[in-house]
Order: C-alpha cells, then structure tokens, then sequence
C-alpha cells in the first residue's frame, strides 16, 4: 500500500514532511545528473541542505515554544507512519541536518575530479534522508522503516570506491546489519502482538505488561537493543565499523558523527525512554547489563585504539568507545546521566566529524593514513591540525572543550544513581583516549617533518588545502568549543539535553 | 559617564579583563603579518594583572552561561599572585625574546599566559580546572623538546583526572565548587579522607611535591631560559595556590592532618636530600621547589591544629593571607636565583653583582617571610623540622649557584651514601608516623617558648650565611 497525503494536513504536519523532502527529492534528481553537471549537482545539494537546516531551526523554536509537529500517513492497517517532532527527536535532528550541511560541503572538495558523484551524491542525500526519517519516527515502525533504509543507503556508500577491501568491507557491514534487522523487525512485532500499539511515549507503553510479560518483555529488550546494538557498536556486534573506514572520508563522517551510529545509539535511546520507560526497564532489570556492556566497550574501544597505526582504524575504534557514552548514560538510569548521555549525542558527532575531516584531509592533502606517517604535520597543515587538536582535546573530556560537559555529567549522573564504578570507567577511558591521541599530538606538533610527505598535492600558492576541505573541520572545531565554553546558555545542547531529561523524569 | 564610574566598571570587570588581553592577542595571530607586533606586545599581555594585583577592588564577576555556570575574582588572596605571576610572564618575555616572533611559540605563550593568569582569578574549580588545563597543555607544547616533559604531561593527565573525580565528588555533597572565601569547600576536604587524598594528589602532581616531581628538575635542567619562571610561576599557581584556597588554615585537624604532616614532611625531606644529589644547579632547584611544595602543604597542614575548627573567620583569612604573601616572596626569590643564573644579558660586573644582590636580598626576604608564618604555630615541631630542612636546602642552592660546595656536606661523588640517607629518612617518618601519631619527639625537645626563635634565627642564620657566600662570589657564567 502506498501511503497517502492527505491534503488537509494541518500545516504543522508539513515541516515534518518537508524536512524528509529536502534531501530525499535532491537526492532522486542527483542520481539522474550527468558526471559533468558539477554546478547543478551542488546546487542541489546545497540548496537541500540549507532548507533542511532552516525548517529544522524553525522547529526547534517551535518546539521550545510547546508547537506540536505531527504527520500521520496511513501504511497498514492499524499502523501509521508517524512523524513526530519532540525535543529528543529534535536533539538528533539538529545534529543531522548541521552536519549534513558541513558534510556536503566537504564532499564536494573530496571528490572533486572523482568517478560516480552523481551515485554517490544520490545515496548521500538518501542517507540523510533515512537519518532525519529515524529521528522523526513516532513509532517503532516508522523508526524501522527509517533504520534498515538507512542500512540500504549507506551500503553503496561503504562500496563506494569499488576495491576489494570496499566490497569485503560491505559485504561484513551488510551482514551485520541485516541480521540486527530481523531481529529488531523480530522483536517489534512480538511487542506489537503483546502492546498492540507501537507509539513513542514519553515513559514507555509497556507499564501495564510488566506483570504479566515480564519475562516476554526481558526478551523483546535483548532483540531491540541488539537490533540498534550493531550500528551502536556495542561489542561485541561492534567488527564492522573499523573494516568500514576503507570508504571515503566524508562516508566515515557520516557512519561516524552523522547518521550510522548515532542512529544506532539514538535507537537505544528510543527503547529505552520511550519504548519501556527508564523506569520500567530498571524495573525489569535490564538497565544494569546494558550499562555493563556500555562500560566494557567503553573501555575495549579505547584499548583497541591504541594499538592502531592507522589513523581511520584508530578514530573508528574511538567512536566505538565514545558512542557507548551514550548507552552508558541512559542505561546508569537518572536525570543527570541522562544528560550526559544525550548531550554526548551532539557532542561526540561534532568532535568525531572534526576528526574525520581532518584526517581526510591529510590523506587528500599529503597521502597520510598512518599514525607513524604524521612527524612535523603540523607544520605544513596548522589549521588542520589545530582543529585535530580541538577534536582530540574533546575527546579526552578537557575543558572548555564540549566533551567535558558530556564527562561531567555521566560522572555526576553515577554518583546520583549511586554508584561509584562509572567514575573509574570515565577516568580509565581518559587515561586511554589520552594515551592514544596525545601522542599523535606530540608527533604532528613537536617532531620534524620528513623531507617528503607520501603523496602531495598542491592545492596552488601556499595553500594548506583546498579551501572546502579545511573550512568544514575549522567550524565543527569551533562549534565543539563553543558548545563546551557556553555550555549553559540558551538552546544550546546540554539546555536541551536538561530539557528532556526535565520531562522524562520529572512530569507526571 | 564619569571617571569614577568608569573605574568602578573596570574594577569589576578587571578579572575578566585580566585574562581577555593575552587571548586576544593569541587571537590576532590568525592574521599571519601580524605575528610580528603580536610576538613584541606579548611580554606586555601581563600588564592587566599587574595592574590588577596592585589596584583592582575585591570583586566578584559572575559568568552564569559560561561553562556549568562559572565566576572569576579578585581576592586578596589572590592579589599577591597577580603581582608575582604578571612579573614571572614579564621576565619570560623578555627571555624569550626573538623566539616570541614565530606562531607557534608566541601562540602558546600567550594561551599558557591566559590559563596561568585564569588559576589565579578563577573564582569556582571549574574555571580553575579550566585555566589548569590551558597552561598546563600550553606549558607542555613550549617544553616539548625539553627532558622531562613526557614526564609532565603523564603527571598532567593523571592529575586532571583526579581534580574531576574530586570537583563531581564535592558536588555531590553539595558543597559546591566557589573558590570564594566565605564558601570555600575546605571544611568538606578536611573532614574527608578521600577528598583529601584527591585534593593532595591532584594539585601535588602540579606543585611537584616529592614523588610527583620528576618533570620539574629534568625541564628545569633544559635550555629554554624562558621557562624557568614561567615553570615557577606554574608551580605556584596550579599546585600551592589551591592548596592554600581548599586547606584554609584550620581546615585540618586530627587524624587527617597529622598524616598529611608526615607525609609532607617525608616529601620534604627526601625532595631535600636528593636535592643535594644534584650536580647541575637548574636540577637542584627542582628539588628546591619539590621541597617548598612540601614545606607549604605542612603548614597548611599544621597551621591552626586542633583549635582550627574553633578559630575566627578573621584570623583564618588573615593567616592564608600572610601565607600568600610569604609564598608569592617564595616564589619570586626562587624565580630571581634562577633567571639570574641564567644571566643571558648579564655581562658587565656591576649589573652582575647588582642582581646577584637583589636576588639574595629577595631571598632573605622571603625566608623571614617563612619565619613570620612559622609563628602561628610555634609550639609544633613539624614546622620547626621543616624550616630547617628547607632553610639548608636553600643554602645549598646558594652555594651551588655560586660555585663553592662549602655547604656541600655531602658531595655528589658520594651518591650511595645519599640514597642511603634518603632512605634512611624515609624509614625514620615512617616508623615516627607509626609510632607517634600525634606528635613528634623533636617537637617535645624544641617546645616553646624556645623553638620559634630557634627555627627563626636557624633561617636568618642560613639566609645570611648564604648572602654572605653569594656576595662574596658573584655568578660566573
């Protein structure tokens, strides 16, 4: 069946709509452009990306104000595809459509002269597509729908360069998450045979079954949250992200900051708030092995890290860590973890992002893909390496930098809930993600340059890189210092965060 | 707007102020043909803070959006410093000199400028944390290349993380985080082991107290001559500072501080003997330094005693004040011994003998300066043990600048038998701490009324000794 719009939708209901079309109707025409249509493709891309980013700002003042976003569109019987705004969905729809923005601008000076923009500019687009459609979704349909769509569009993305480390790469990435499909698509519908309905709520809708279903609803938990559990990365479901760092940089960013594992993570989010309700699910007791398992990939990601030369494998074993931040501060279960945890959300994307670019740019710039390739960069890429450096103080919770906030209050959120032992996991992946990125640091800053770097390009005059390739790591830098320095004003991620977490927990 | 409304704005904005002019410059570099301008202005970034320690009200400026909601302040505590770290930053401009005219260089002076001015004017522990991290990482990018800065940026990591357990810990007892002096959390870190030990810990890696040293001797010993202060002025203001805003005097009392008597007199001690091991003067000072950091974390840690709890706010303030002061001569006598003995510029005799001069009269200065906060406790022989140890080591620096090892009791040929020495002091405080929990038998011997001006006159003695040796034999380069 195909779902209908119904003309007299209440215009509220269109935003919701019209932020899934701005990428989704670029993305259709890309496909169909030439390889040489360069402007019409950019213009494309720019123009959805800018539209994106202003109906989502304009909702986010909505929101803030108590305006309901809502769409409904008929799909079965009984089950809508459902569109709702609200300020968690808002939380990951923000981070989005910014990054998209900056990520598009950086792909166009990535691939510049490279075969297949228009394949891959039109799976770029649906990706993002896939990834507002997760943070909008309603209900658990619609957030499948989305989730495993996000899956197919993503795939030629990993392939993109076509290699046979590509394909394999893919191949891994596919099988992951198509067996996580079913088994989340398992899961949603034993909830819906049980609930009978699907919808998001605040607090869950599972409250009622806890007596009857204990036991049912302990299972469907374990298959949602290894569902969502592989694009988190949760170890041990976690092998496919480091093979994927073969795709291009601006994919890793994406799978990354943007759309891949924050969906997975905003998907653990989902169940666990609005699904079975914080509450519910410490009551069921599956709240404290999903913090378990958060703090040991919190700790197996960073060890893993540093151990790897190549600068991709050793940022992709990071986010492994990192992103289970995320988990570890909703499954600690309290107003202030959950802060932290999804203020991580935003924060870890935009530091993760600023990494990604800058260590595309020393592949594009200098062929550098090593750790140990990285002596006296600094030097010949400062800007670049400036916001590397930016990145990588967030990463290890230094202030003003806003990976400080995210640390701040997972470490407070434990001791309110009462526990001691998320300190010592905080301060044991600090130590290590200081121990694996400081000394890239010292290499790129302190160390002689070698008298040829692998592959040079030159970008003409005494440019550092192309213009498009250094200004999206230079404002996501800026953006994670601005966002850790002001971190308590206005709209800014952690008052939004406080927001959430002011309604899960505290409104009746 | 009238000229007496305008300084009563600038007067509370000066801490905000204080810190605005060195970032702002550091801002200007992104323009690369300013670098130049930027590299000579930067010794001046510090002219704020020195008008600030000297003239700028007690004021409080709250900066709710900034961070968790932070603050920064003018106290009188912090005054001295202001004044001490403004001509710290103003010697290592100057000492600098053409290094100041690349980016880089000029980038991280600057930034470890604004973090080391923000320790002294952070008016809550987060914005301290904050300028703790600014300096400290900017301090380690101008000492890369120097021996020992591994070392510190370990020591660094290891101590942010144990300053972050301790600031979520004191939220969650809902003491707060304000450094102002009305509220200052010291009462909770007295009455708390842990807290303690993480407060100790944290800033004692920063202060370089014994055990925690090893990067101060070894980037001492380098060939930076402009980080010679600035490394002082680091000392003081992330470690001993702190220490002296969250261990008001008359914070500690019983268990808690008799312990941490010990240990820093252990620390004190060992820093001493090791000391004299040293061969090169820069490294000899490390120790001199490891062993002030030692000397003052006693005297916070006795200062008040069992009658702390019950002393009058007033009197409380006005002793962490004299020790402010006392601390800041410390450190500005330290600083002055140093970048003398550096003496880059120095090579006419009468400039040579006139710093040498000025160097060893703030050096006395700051020893009687010692020997005024010694009476707060006259009765305890800890502080009496400590001004002896830390005087001799004094004198021992002295003498080692100058060339003569007339108090080189035992030379560096001897290593074994320091190490033995050391280790033997090591048993000694051990086997005290055990035995004699609440007191030292020494102190029972030098009770009062005689053991202040004993330890007084032992200062004064080695002071003027000192001054007499250095006079007489001027630096040679």
């Amino acid at each position: 069946m195909i779902p209908a719009i119904d003309a007299a939708l209440p215009p509220n209901a269109w935003l919701p709509l019209l932020v899934l079309a701005s990428s989704l109707l670029p993305g259709l025409v890309i496909f169909f452009l030439a390889e040489q249509r360069y402007w019409t493709r950019t213009l494309l891309n720019l123009a959805g990306s800018l539209v994106k980013l202003l109906l989502v700002g304009a909702m986010l003042w909505g929101v803030f104000h108590q305006q309901q976003y809502a769409a409904s569109l008929p799909l079965l019987p009984g089950l809508d595809l459902v569109l709702r705004v609200r300020p968690l969905s808002l939380l990951f729809l923000s981070l989005s459509a910014g990054l998209w923005l900056l990520t598009t601008l950086y792909a166009i000076g990535y691939l510049e002269d490279s075969p297949n923009r228009s394949r891959f500019f039109g799976f770029f687009s649906l990706c993002v597509t896939a990834t507002v459609g997760v943070a909008m979704a309603g209900n658990l349909l619609t957030f499948l729908i989305f989730f495993e769509l996000l899956t197919l569009t993503t795939y030629p993305l990993v392939v993109h360069r076509g290699t046979e480390e590509a394909r394999r790469a893919g191949q891994i990435y596919l099988a992951h998450t198509v067996i996580a499909g079913a088994l989340l698509l398992a899961g949603t519908v034993w909830l819906y045979t049980l609930a009978g309905t699907l919808t998001f709520t605040t607090q869950g809708f599972v409250a009622d079954l806890v007596e009857r279903h204990r036991w049912s609803l302990i299972a469907i938990f374990v298959l949602l949250i290894i569902g969502v559990g592989v694009k988190a990365a949760l170890v041990p479901l976690q092998s496919w992200l480091p093979r994927a760092m073969v795709a291009p940089a601006p994919v890793s960013a994406l799978l990354h900051a943007v759309a891949v594992v924050k969906a997975g993570a905003f998907g653990i989010v989902l169940i666990v708030y609005d699904v079975f309700g914080v509450e519910v699910a410490a009551e069921l007791g599956v709240t404290k092995p999903l913090a378990l398992v958060a703090a040991f990939t919190i700790l197996y990601g960073s060890v893993r890290a540093l151990f790897q030369d190549n600068l991709k494998r050793r940022l992709a074993f990071s986010t492994v860590s990192q992103v289970s931040y995320i988990v570890l501060g909703v499954a600690i279960v309290g107003p202030l973890a959950t802060v932290g945890g999804l203020v991580h959300l935003v924060h870890q994307g935009v530091m993760k992002i600023t990494l990604f670019f800058c260590a595309g740019n020393l592949a594009e710039t200098l062929g550098i893909h090593k750790v140990s390739e990285m002596n006296g960069v600094g030097r010949r890429m400062p800007w670049t390496m400036l916001a590397f450096s930016i990145g990588v103080f967030g990463m290890i919770g230094l202030p003003p930098v806003a990976g400080f906030i995210s640390k701040w209050y997972l470490g407070l959120g434990g001791l309110e809930a009462g526990l001691h032992w998320p300190l010592f996991v905080l301060a044991g992946s600090s130590l290590l993600n200081a121990a694996y990125f400081l000394p890239i640091l010292h290499r790129a800053w302190f160390c002689e340059p070698p008298e040829a770097w692998p592959e040079e390009r030159d970008f003409g005059g005494n440019k550092e890189t192309a213009w498009l390739l250094l200004l999206p790591p230079l404002v996501t830098a800026a953006l994670s210092l601005l966002i850790g320095l002001f971190a308590s004003m206005p709209f800014t991620p952690l008052e939004w965060a406080r927001l959430i977490a002011e309604r899960e927990f505290y409104q009746p | 707007m009238n000229v007496a409304s305008l300084l009563a704005t600038l007067g509370q904005w000066a801490p905000l102020l204080v810190l605005v002019v060195p970032l702002a410059l550091a801002g200007l570099l992104a323009f690369p043909r300013l670098v130049g301008a930027v590299g000579r202005l930067a010794p001046w970034a510090m002219l704020p803070a020195l008008l600030a320690g000297l003239l700028a009200p007690q004021t409080e400026l709250l900066l709710p959006e900034l961070l968790l909601g932070s603050s920064l302040m003018i106290d009188p505590i912090g005054r001295p410093f202001l004044l001490l770290l403004g001509l710290l930053w103003l010697v290592a401009g100057w000492l600098a000199g053409e290094r100041l005219r690349r980016r880089g260089p000029v980038l991280l002076f600057l930034l470890a400028m604004t973090g080391s001015l923000g320790l002294v004017v952070a008016g809550n522990l987060v914005v301290f944390l904050l300028a703790s991290t600014v300096s400290g990482y900017a301090l380690y990018g101008l000492a890369a290349r120097q021996s020992g800065a591994r070392a510190f940026v370990v020591l660094l990591v290891l101590s942010d993380l144990l300053l972050f357990e301790l600031l979520l810990l004191l939220v969650k007892s809902g003491i707060g985080l304000s450094l102002a002096p009305a509220v200052a959390p010291s009462a909770a870190i007295g009455g708390s082991l842990a807290l303690l030990v993480l407060s100790v810990l944290g800033f004692g890696a920063k202060a370089a107290v014994f055990g925690l040293h090893l990067w101060l001797p070894r980037m001492l010993s380098g060939r930076a001559v402009e980080l010679l202060p600035i490394l002082i002025g680091f000392v003081l203001a992330a470690g001993l500072l702190p220490w002296l805003r969250l261990l008001a005097p008359g914070a500690l009392s019983g268990d808690a501080a008799t312990l941490l008597s010990w240990m820093a007199l252990t620390s004190m001690g060992l820093a001493v003997i090791l000391g004299m091991l040293q061969g090169g003067q820069q490294a000899l000072l490390g120790y001199a330094i490891s062993a002030l950091s030692g000397f003052w974390l006693l005297l916070l840690s006795v200062s008040g005693g069992e009658l702390g709890a019950l002393m009058p706010v007033a009197e409380t303030e006005a002793r962490a004040l004299a020790m402010a002061l006392a601390l800041c001569q410390a450190g500005l006598a330290l600083a002055a011994l140093l970048v003398q003995g550096a003496r880059r510029w120095a090579r006419q005799s009468w400039l040579d003998w006139m710093l040498n001069g000025f160097a060893v009269l703030l050096f006395a200065d700051a020893l009687l300066g010692m020997a005024g906060v010694l009476a707060f406790d006259r009765e305890n022989g800890f502080m009496i043990a400590a001004c002896g140890l830390f005087g001799g080591l004094m004198g021992q620096l002295l003498c080692a600048r100058h060339g003569t090892e007339t108090l080189q009791v035992i030379g560096p040929s001897r290593p074994l038998s320091l190490s033995l020495l050391a280790a033997g002091w090591a048993l000694l405080m051990a086997g005290g701490a055990m035995i004699a929990p609440s007191g030292w038998p020494l102190a029972a011997s030098l009770s009062a009324p005689v053991s202040a001006p004993l330890a007084a006159l032992a200062l004064i003695g080695v002071t003027t000794l000192s001054a007499l040796l250095a006079l007489a034999r001027p630096a040679r380069a």
